[in-house]
């Protein structure tokens, strides 16, 4: 059991919500418009110098198999990015129980 | 930006926002009218009033005077001016501009009844009109046929004319050549004599003759019959038989001293359209009435008055002012057409690829289309002015797109998805396209509202341009983005060495623009590297432009050709219909040698022009079909019918905004017409001595001569007879006096008792007519005495015109140019009359086309020093920052030599349009040093240094700035070239902007950096106004950053 938290560029947002259609994930919480910087890619500020933010999706995912598709996809959306800094991130941190 | 953003996320709401545009501007297109230019018709209202016989003096002090005061009273006037003339005054009231005309009209009616008791017993009630005399007639026609010009004359007048006079927006219809029917009694004066009757007893006895008088009912048991007395004549024959008077018990019949002749008016006028005779009718329309309305208004009544007309009667449209105007607002809509086309061929060359030029295209007509909506709000029109706005803005609208397009494209280039580069690029460029457009905004609200007929003339304009770059930033922050997010891929962007001939023609030209690019960053890397070189150079170049403005001449406002042009013909003093007609007739043969002249329209005595006034209209063939422009073919009139004696000839085109006027007007002013007429006879003197000035005419005119009857006024009172009788019974039998009417087929015509004409043709003449005493010699008979016992007969000479200004009275010495333009000439005559020794009382002025431009310009600077003020307004809000407008505000002065050098390579004047031109410039030039600035901060923000950042900015946005500034310059280039008709009015502002855009750019590619780094300097040094500036904006911009800065995780 597994949450799993998502960070991309706005524009990513619905390929993002594409893929956890995809895999069957209707649950999760999401916080748009959020400004930040990752490692060795430019600031998403959403200012004029720093223009663009990002969308950050928090999934609680219990079943391991959906996990596994789920990283599948998202590792072939960043195939298709060109520049790296672009690519989608997604972080996983074990859960212990959901109540 | 969120705008953008929502167009990206919601592209059929994006499309439908710009769709609703486009349909109401579609439909606010159909509904626009058309118009030479805005509606700056001054209110003018004339009074014409008519007293038959009376000379010029005493229709100034008996008349004219009086309707003066009257109408003094009345709010909002500007001017009153005044012409007295045989027999006609006419008091022409000029209000204010934003002075209702009707209402105005109203007033003056309502203060002239007032006074008309005062005014002499026997004028024809006072005609207020809402028209200015002078104007010229919107159409002309001429009516002609197989039948006798009186008959022809009848059915003008009574039929056709009360017709067209109907036709909303008609300000008058003269009839000008015409023979109107008349019923005459010539009286022989030695049988007047001989019968001992004066010419009363005629007239009394002929209006006694015709009179039906209602006698009341006749009640017969239970009906009721109508009694009248059936008195009139019935045929022109019964005159014969009336009684005149029954001397001694003989009865004297009116055949016994008199003919009665079924004939027409004596001539006053005169139409003649390519030689032959017509009856014309010259239609004057309304002040502040539409032409184009009203000519269409016209030539549908005209059609109805066609149906009916007989068959051997042929009406023809010798003069259409509307053809020209539709004719010019057309081809304003070609270049526009034109420009556009051109604008989108420079993106496509700089994109190399069909779907962003498309994006970018689409600005243009949604931005055009829906200023339409905005012109129709506010109830412009599509005139020269509206058009021109948008043939000039058509180059700009498109800007706005390029920008954001070429950002986006450049951010697909560096990897982002289009969706990606959409938002990010709109956002990254939303400050600069905005600045742009409120630059230009600031730019043109200070030109629409300048006070004064050019403030008027140029409101449409400035609203125009404002509305259409403000709907081009819309469509630039919606459309633009949406279509490009998705609608743009990323294998677009590949242009490579192969292909067609297009592709690698487009391929060579990105290629050398990219070795350009790379050289422009090592030249900003020099210039920043030797500043004080490149800050002495723009200085230089600065004061090389004010030394290069004294070789351009100056005029009110270009003269177009229209095609046409118009000859006013001047017979000599006292010249009757048929000298003048023959004058007109020399230089209509003359003429007629040249191939490019299509039609001559005469008319002499037309409105309340004398007969020895003419004018000559000729037509030419259209401005493509020939070589000559119509000044030279002017020239060439004037130099051929020098020759021509006993004319004063003047040769003018149709007038533009300035007026229909000459174009040099000056003005004596005093009150003693003896040392008036010293005074102009002085500036006269001096205006014909000036090279440069022809057809120079004094209004005064030489006298026209004249017979004066001196009366002994003791001797008259001896006998019997006094002032009043002798000068109604003289008028009576020279001037003739209108006895009663004849009445035939419903129709009424004039009976006219006057002498026969060998009766009053010499000095002899007039020493023996007589005059009935009111003392009774023996058998009651009355004494006759003639003229010469109580009177002495003298000739002499008096003015044939009196005219005033603001009710003092004025000689107008009036000139047309050839050769040299209106401020050199009048700066040489002004310097001369300067010197003239005036009494006081007495002033000379310059006034007409020379008052306004002086007006104009002063008001026109105003408005330029405005626009810089509020340039730098918008910049210094949109860039928080005091100091960085000022770099980039550097390219206005250098925007100034490409301007005064285009307009004397292309021998155009600095006028109210180039001047304008050069206003413009202040908008558009500031945009390369916008983009220029915006991005080196962005650059700096991200962490870059100053020098790296100037330079990375110059190369990166080098791009836009050129792709921006060609779409502008070939946007306008059909505006420039001038090849429509019309055009030369507003190529010269074409011309100014287009050459200020060339050197503004290329100088403050290199100066806008060297500036930039000299004010950050200054900012970071301790001390003097400029660092104080500089650390006072650093501190809001690091300030602002902190704030951001801390909310990054």
């Amino acid at each position: 059991m597994k949450i799993v938290f998502i960070v991309c560029n706005e524009v990513y947002s619905h390929r993002v919500m594409d893929l956890l259609a995809k895999n069957k994930i209707d649950y999760y919480t999401r916080w748009e418009e959020v400004a930040g910087k990752g490692h060795g890619t430019e600031p998403h500020l959403g200012t004029r110098s720093f223009p663009g933010l990002n969308t950050v999706l928090m999934i609680a995912i219990e079943d391991e198999s959906i996990l596994g598709c789920l990283t599948t996809n998202i590792r072939e959306a960043n195939s298709e990015i060109v520049r790296p800094g672009d690519r989608i991130r997604m972080f996983q941190i074990p859960l212990d129980s959901i109540l | 930006m969120k705008l953008a953003d929502v167009s990206i996320q919601r592209p059929v709401f994006a499309t439908m926002m710009v769709m609703a545009l486009v349909v109401l501007g579609l439909f606010s297109y159909v509904k626009l009218n058309i118009d030479q230019y805005p509606d700056v018709d001054i209110p003018y209202v004339t009074a014409t009033t008519v007293l038959p016989g009376a000379g010029p003096e005493q229709i100034e002090s008996d008349v004219t005077k009086k309707i003066e005061d009257a109408v003094n009273l009345v709010a909002g006037i500007d001017h009153i001016q005044s012409i007295s003339q045989e027999g006609i005054s006419i008091v022409i009231i000029q209000f204010k501009l934003e002075i209702e005309g009707r209402q105005a009209a109203q007033e003056v009616r309502e203060k002239i009844a007032a006074v008309r008791a005062n005014l002499p017993a026997d004028i024809k009630d006072p005609v207020i009109q809402r028209y200015d005399p002078a104007s010229q007639p919107i159409m002309t026609l001429t009516v002609s046929g197989e039948r006798s010009g009186k008959e022809i004359t009848t059915y003008t007048k009574d039929v056709i004319k009360p017709r067209l006079e109907n036709v909303p927006g008609v300000g008058s219809v003269d009839l000008v050549g015409g023979d109107e029917r008349e019923i005459q009694i010539d009286v022989d004066a030695g049988r007047l004599q001989a019968y001992g009757l004066s010419i009363q007893d005629v007239i009394q006895g002929v209006s006694a003759a015709n009179v039906e008088i209602p006698a009341g009912n006749l009640i017969q048991g239970p009906r009721e019959l109508l009694l009248r007395t059936m008195g009139k004549y019935t045929t022109v024959a019964d005159f014969a038989k009336v009684v005149v008077a029954t001397p001694g018990g003989r009865v004297v019949h009116l055949s016994d001293l008199a003919s009665v002749v079924d004939g027409a008016k004596e001539r006053t006028s005169l139409t003649r359209v390519d030689g032959k005779r017509a009856v014309g009718l010259n239609i004057l329309r309304q002040s502040g009435s539409n032409t184009v309305r009203v000519a269409d208004a016209l030539k549908q009544q005209l059609e109805r008055v066609g149906a009916a007309l007989p068959a051997d009667l042929h009406i023809m449209v010798a003069r259409d002012n509307s053809t020209f105007i539709r004719d010019s607002v057309h081809d304003v809509i070609f270049d526009i057409i034109y420009g556009g086309l051109l604008a989108v061929i420079v993106v496509y060359l700089f994109l190399a690829n069909l779907r962003p030029t498309i994006i970018s295209a689409l600005a243009l007509p949604t931005s055009i289309i829906a200023s339409f909506i905005i012109m129709y709000a506010l109830n412009f029109t599509l005139n020269v002015m509206s058009l021109m706005a948008l043939s000039l803005a058509v180059g700009l609208l498109i800007d706005d797109a390029i920008v954001v397009i070429e950002n986006i494209y450049r951010h697909m280039h560096e990897g982002s998805t289009p969706m990606e580069a959409a938002k990010a690029a709109t956002s990254e460029i939303g400050l600069a396209v905005m600045a742009t457009t409120f630059t230009i905004v600031a730019v043109f609200v200070p030109v629409a509202f300048m006070p004064g007929i050019v403030g008027r003339f140029f409101y449409q304009f400035g609203i125009t341009v404002s509305v259409s770059v403000l709907v081009s930033l819309f469509v630039a922050f919606t459309l633009t983005p949406m279509l490009a997010s998705r609608w743009l891929r990323k294998e677009d962007e590949e242009l490579t060495n192969s292909g067609g001939l297009l592709r690698r023609g487009l391929y060579h030209f990105n290629h050398i623009f990219d070795i350009m690019s790379r050289r422009y960053q090592r030249a900003i890397s020099w210039s920043l590297a030797h500043r004080k070189t490149i800050v002495l150079g723009a200085v230089v170049i600065f004061l090389l432009s004010f030394f290069l403005m004294r070789f351009l001449g100056s005029s009110f406002f270009p003269n177009s050709d229209q095609s046409e042009f118009n000859i006013t013909v001047n017979a000599s003093p006292g010249s009757s219909l048929a000298q003048t007609a023959d004058v007109c007739a020399r230089i209509e043969t003359a003429l007629r040698k040249h191939p490019e002249v299509t039609t001559i329209l005469t008319t002499i005595g037309a409105g309340n022009d004398p007969v020895t006034r003419g004018n000559i209209l000729v037509k030419l063939v259209k401005k493509r079909e020939r070589t000559k422009g119509v000044d030279a073919l002017m020239d060439e009139a004037r130099a051929e019918l020098r020759k021509v004696a006993g004319a004063n000839l003047g040769f003018q085109t149709q007038g533009g905004p300035g007026g229909q006027g000459k174009t040099l007007i000056m003005s004596a002013r005093g009150e003693d017409m003896t040392e008036l007429q010293r005074v102009a006879g002085a500036v006269e003197q001096i205006v014909r001595t000036t090279r440069g000035a022809v057809d120079v005419e004094n209004s005064l005119e030489t006298s026209k001569p004249e017979v004066r009857i001196n009366i002994d006024r003791d001797k008259a009172s001896d006998l019997g007879i006094n002032v009043g009788l002798i000068a109604t019974t003289v008028r009576a039998m020279v001037d003739g006096y209108v006895a009663t009417q004849y009445q035939e087929g419903g129709e009424q015509y004039d009976v006219r008792v006057q002498l026969q004409r060998n009766d009053r043709t010499s000095l002899q003449d007039i020493d023996n007519l007589t005059v009935k005493s009111t003392k009774d010699l023996p058998a009651k008979r009355k004494l006759l005495i003639p003229i010469s016992d109580v009177a002495a007969v003298s000739q002499g000479s008096g003015p044939s015109k009196i005219n005033r200004f603001d009710r003092q009275r004025e000689i107008r010495i009036d000139a047309n140019l050839s050769g040299r333009l209106l401020g050199e000439v009048l700066g040489d005559v002004e310097a001369r009359t300067a010197r003239l020794q005036l009494q006081p009382g007495y002033s000379v002025r310059v006034t007409g086309q020379g008052e306004m431009q002086a007006e104009s310009f002063g008001n026109i600077l105003l408005s330029l020093a405005l626009a810089v003020v509020f340039v730098y307004i918008v910049l210094a809000a949109q860039f928080e920052s005091f100091s960085y407008p000022f770099a980039i505000m550097l390219a206005l002065p250098m925007s100034l030599i490409g301007a005064v050098f285009a307009l004397l390579v292309c021998g155009s004047a600095l006028s109210v349009i180039s001047m304008i031109g050069i206003i413009m410039l202040m908008g558009l030039v500031t945009k390369n040093g916008i983009l220029l600035v915006d991005y080196a901060n962005v650059l700096r923000d991200r962490g870059m240094a100053r020098t790296e950042a100037l330079v990375l900015a110059g190369s990166t946005r080098l791009r836009p700035i050129l792709m921006t500034t060609f779409a502008m310059i070939f946007g306008m280039l059909p505006v420039a070239l001038g090849l429509g008709e019309g055009s030369e009015f507003r190529s010269p502002m074409g011309q100014a902007v287009i050459g200020g855009l060339i050197t503004s750019t290329l100088l403050t590619l290199f100066i806008v950096p060297v500036v930039y780094s000299i004010i950050d300097d200054l900012g970071t040094r301790k001390g003097g106004a400029g660092g104080r500036l500089a650390r006072l904006t650093a501190r809001f911009r690091k300030r602002r950053q902190g704030t951001v800065l801390e909310t990054v995780p």
